[in-house]
């Protein structure tokens, strides 16, 4: 095991490090048309090109907005910032969006485009609801038996396949603009945030345009806020959240899909 | 679960040719139920615990057999064997009930990193017993015998005191886990590495290959890929013409992974496999 780990950490070092040359490689067979310095590039080419292929998958229409090559240089970038840490390849790039708000930062060619980090994120949690595990049923009949102190500790879950995202740009105008035609359109900025929910329906995510209420519930919700607090915070936020009408909205849609009761309580 | 493919005397039913599971071809073959005897499923894909891949692998299991391929185990690697991916795949597994389970013989991950690519192993006597002792362990754990694929390759490393067909056959003997035979990447191999494939098959204990991949190169000039990209080559078709003139009753699998076409050409790949299996069948009789 020795040698062989000392072999594996060699090559590994010198497939990632792309300032090194097959001088790091450990030793070779003679013989064949191919250079070292080839042979090497075979597996880097190989390996990169597998990651950039899977972000581009993901991240299909920041891709669209950006050209091939300028989204080539910065998946190539990410690659090399983030190696992959699961088997499934699908599952890799879950840290672009934050790569692409500070590549935006740090770019000014990219002046115009400050949606794109939020753009990646609706990309990922669509992708993400994509592969969600499949929610139970919400137990209407075991929420019958709870009394009134236990309604008021009772933190909802929200499915597996769902998201929320706010954003100041209309990502979801830009997203859909881009899901049938290779020209880009020029899309109008909106003077106020846009809320939006991400879920699965028949095995298909689907995005929604949510109401600020709507969302700040299941922004709270996520964060496993109770049924009391959500009371307590829209009354400290100073907020109108008709929870009454949106928790049995949110079960009916199947976005709330379950819940557990939390022991403490939010009276001051 | 079966404990890797049966040969013919054992149980006549094993599936014969399949092809590789692609989400894009699932609807198509759910309605139009293709004659074919397995599909293959990339395990990696389908390890979710919910979600439409999952969903697919379902539908069509209830049609055909299947059996899963994996890339994640690197059984070559040095790393701790990773049992929470073993523990999914199980899962999965107890779904399915694949015909059987199938990884590769490299490493594909260091320190927790995974290359998404089939790195190369020195073929030593020492890779030998490592890959070996992993093997029985992920068969223990699965609670199968697994089937192991040769790789392509790209280099060759300088300790290697075993030719490639040496260090596959030590390895299937030592752990007992059968082979995949991919004849595609044995050519590559001829090509890159100047390797005999014709030795390099007469080489390989039959007796040990539960199954046969075939699938496309892509030329390079000075080298072949192993792209899956495009139909088998005349020369890999040759090779298993010589195959299956020697063996009929190996399953026999068309890979095609990227590029992907009309499920109608995975077909025409499929039926000439059939002619070839049949045709050595007939001159056996």
């Amino acid at each position: 095991m020795h040698q062989l780990q000392s072999i594996q950490r060699q090559f590994w070092d010198c497939l990632r490090n792309r300032n090194t040359n097959a001088e790091c490689l450990p030793p070779l067979s003679e013989g064949g048309t191919l250079s070292n310095q080839e042979r090497l590039e075979i597996y880097r080419n190989t390996m990169r090109s597998a990651h950039i292929r899977a972000l581009a998958g993901m991240y299909s229409c920041s891709e669209k907005i950006l050209g091939e090559r300028y989204f080539r240089q910065i998946a190539t970038e990410y690659y090399h910032t983030y190696p992959a840490t699961s088997q499934d390849l699908n599952l890799y790039g879950e840290s672009f969006p934050t790569f692409m708000l500070d590549w935006v930062h740090n770019h000014p060619e990219l002046v115009d485009y400050p949606y794109l980090p939020d753009l990646a994120k609706l990309e990922l949690a669509i992708e993400q609801s994509y592969r969600a595990k499949d929610d139970p049923d919400f137990d209407f009949d075991m929420l019958a038996t709870l009394d009134e102190d236990d309604y008021r500790n009772i933190c909802f879950t929200l499915g597996a396949s769902l998201s929320i995202l706010e954003s100041v740009y209309p990502v979801y105008e830009i997203w859909t603009a881009h899901q049938e035609q290779d020209e880009v359109e020029v899309i109008g900025s909106i003077d106020k945030p846009q809320y939006l929910c991400i879920a699965r329906e028949n095995f298909k995510p689907v995005i929604h345009q949510v109401d600020q209420a709507s969302w700040w519930v299941m922004e709270k919700t996520s964060s496993c806020h109770t049924f009391g607090e959500l009371e307590s915070l829209a009354q400290l936020e100073k907020m109108d959240i008709p929870l009454q009408r949106i928790i049995p909205e949110l079960i009916h849609k199947r976005w709330i899909c379950g819940y557990k009761i939390i022991a403490r309580h939010t009276e001051s | 679960m079966q404990s890797g493919p049966s040969t013919d005397s054992e149980k006549p039913s094993t599936p014969r040719i399949g092809v590789g599971l692609r989400s894009a071809h699932v609807n198509e073959i759910l309605a139009t139920q293709p004659d074919l005897d397995f599909f293959e499923l990339l395990t990696d894909n389908h390890l979710n615990e919910g979600g439409y891949a999952k969903q697919q692998a379902f539908l069509v299991r209830q049609d055909y057999p299947v059996s899963l391929h994996s890339v994640g185990m690197s059984l070559g690697g040095t790393d701790p064997i990773d049992f929470a991916y073993l523990d999914k795949i199980k899962a999965l597994a107890k779904e399915l009930e694949p015909v059987c389970i199938s990884d590769h013989l490299c490493w594909t991950s260091f320190e927790s990193h995974h290359a998404h690519d089939l790195l190369p192993l020195p073929y030593t006597e020492e890779a030998v017993h490592h890959v070996s002792r992993r093997i029985r362990q992920v068969q223990d754990f699965l609670e199968t015998t697994l089937v192991v694929e040769n790789v392509s390759s790209y280099l060759e490393f300088a300790c290697s005191t075993l030719k490639e067909w040496e260090f596959l056959a030590a390895v299937s003997i030592e752990s007992g886990c059968k082979i995949l035979l991919d004849l595609n990447n044995i050519y590559v191999s001829q090509y890159n590495h100047a390797v005999d494939a014709q030795e390099y098959i007469r080489n390989i204990p039959l007796d040990r290959v539960a199954e046969i991949h075939l699938a496309g190169f892509e030329h390079k000039g000075s080298y072949l890929l192993d792209a899956h990209n495009r139909r088998v080559s005349a020369p890999v078709w040759e090779l298993y013409r010589g195959l299956a003139s020697s063996s009929t009753s190996i399953p026999t699998l068309i890979e095609w992974d990227n590029e992907l076409p009309p499920f109608s050409v995975l077909l025409e790949e499929a039926e000439q496999a059939r002619r070839y299996q049949q045709s050595a069948a007939d001159n056996l009789n």
